[in-house]
């Protein structure tokens, strides 16, 4: 489990996360939702260790993400948007970095470079940026680590990598895994998540299950005489409205829109879940 | 398989496994793939699977071997075309309708036009 506990961060005077407050279980799949610069990227690298927050806790697993214990890191991946490699052929990058990672599996390794159609025997420094990309999502999907961060996974990704991607991310995860993956691209991965969180201007301002997020809210073509509209818009079907769900019935759940209604209509949605709520820290 | 917005997904699987039974391209009896093997299969959450076996289970419709997987049940096919027959007339009817009467298209036209559909179904038999 990891815990965020009010968690602050500020990059020289700008204040870039503020009171952030979160847990993440295992076992699930997080969406970590939010414009370019409110400080996704930011959120992953604290929870990895690579940024230190100026102000609340955060523990992975009962350890502190800065002090890079060992046993820590052994248990973490984070996938940058842009990928760094050193200079060197796909077999020596395993060689040199799948020790530090107990879990690796070799077999998976070329099982997802090859959904990817990527040659094991490449040089690193010969292969395009996505393929990069690509490289590292296997790597990460093939260590196998308790927490998998992916910032972005689908950027620059081609449409049948996307497709890929999407088919490797489900055999991956298991009861005892937890993956955060912060994205725009929402609807890339709304088959895939369990839980959504939003993050606007440095705050947590939404954070619920998929689950949760249809039994609340209905996402229909049509509001219900006299239903509070909490969100809407026109679409070729007529008028897409986001309402308080009376139907008795679980909805579909459409991520884009959520988003801009969270966005716009934030508190009233959040007001709806209130009374169901139940924060486990 | 083409996921539509209206229902959750994992409605939307149940109704992918329902109609695998009532065209018999799953029989009776038979081993159904594992919740991990479906979910890379459609590219969906595992857990998400987990819901809709669930959800087949709570309705019949699937059973649980302990230790050897799902299976559909002896009576499976009953089973689902009650869920969902109970579904159609609950949901996908009254949106029907109101396209019908919308279009006016009355009870005897519309006969006709199912006749001829079975027709043109047996006939491609």
């Amino acid at each position: 489990m990891i815990a965020l506990k009010e968690v602050s961060f500020t990059y020289n005077k700008t204040r870039v996360l503020e009171g952030v407050t979160e847990v993440f279980n295992p076992g699930q799949i997080y969406g970590l939702l939010g414009d370019n610069g409110v400080g996704k990227t930011t959120l992953l690298k604290l929870m990895t260790g690579l940024l230190f927050p100026q102000a609340g806790t955060i523990t992975v697993q009962g350890s502190v993400p800065q002090y890079r214990h060992p046993s820590f890191l052994r248990s973490v991946f984070f996938v940058p948007d842009t990928a760094f490699f050193p200079g060197i052929t796909i077999a020596q990058y395993v060689e040199g970095y799948a020790p530090f990672y107990p879990q690796f599996s070799k077999k998976q390794f070329i099982h997802c470079l090859t959904a990817f159609n990527i040659g094991y025997d490449n040089d690193i420094e010969a292969l395009s940026f996505g393929q990069k990309k690509k490289l590292l999502l296997s790597f990460a999907l093939a260590a196998n680590t308790p927490y998998l961060f992916l910032d972005e996974p689908t950027n620059g990704l081609d449409i049948l990598s996307r497709a890929a991607f999407k088919e490797l991310l489900p055999g991956y995860i298991d009861e005892t895994k937890c993956v955060i993956i912060s994205t725009h691209q929402v609807n890339d991965l709304s088959n895939l998540l369990d839980h959504v969180s939003i993050l606007r201007k440095g705050r947590l301002i939404f954070s619920q299950s998929i689950e949760a997020i249809s039994r609340q809210l209905l996402f229909g073509n049509e509001a219900a005489p006299g239903a509070e509209i909490l969100f809407a818009e026109d679409n070729l079907r007529g008028r897409a409205t986001l309402t308080g769900n009376n139907s008795g019935y679980p909805s579909g759940v459409n991520l884009e829109m959520l988003y801009k209604a969270v966005m716009t209509n934030g508190e009233k949605i959040n007001q709806l879940f209130a009374h169901t709520q139940n924060i486990a820290i | 398989m083409n996921f539509n917005n209206n229902q959750p997904i994992y409605l939307q699987i149940v109704d992918f496994i329902c109609e695998k039974i009532l065209l018999a391209v799953w029989k009776q009896e038979e081993k159904i793939p594992s919740v991990r093997e479906l979910a890379v299969q459609l590219s969906v959450n595992p857990n998400t699977v987990a819901r809709s076996y669930d959800f087949l289970r709570s309705q019949e419709i699937i059973t649980d071997k302990r230790g050897i997987g799902y299976f559909i049940s002896a009576n499976g096919i009953q089973q689902a075309k009650q869920y969902r027959r109970n579904l159609f007339i609950e949901q996908e009817l009254p949106l029907l309708a109101r396209t019908l009467h919308m279009l006016d298209i009355a009870p005897d036209e519309l006969d006709q036009l199912l006749t001829r559909y079975k027709q043109k179904l047996q006939y491609e038999k």
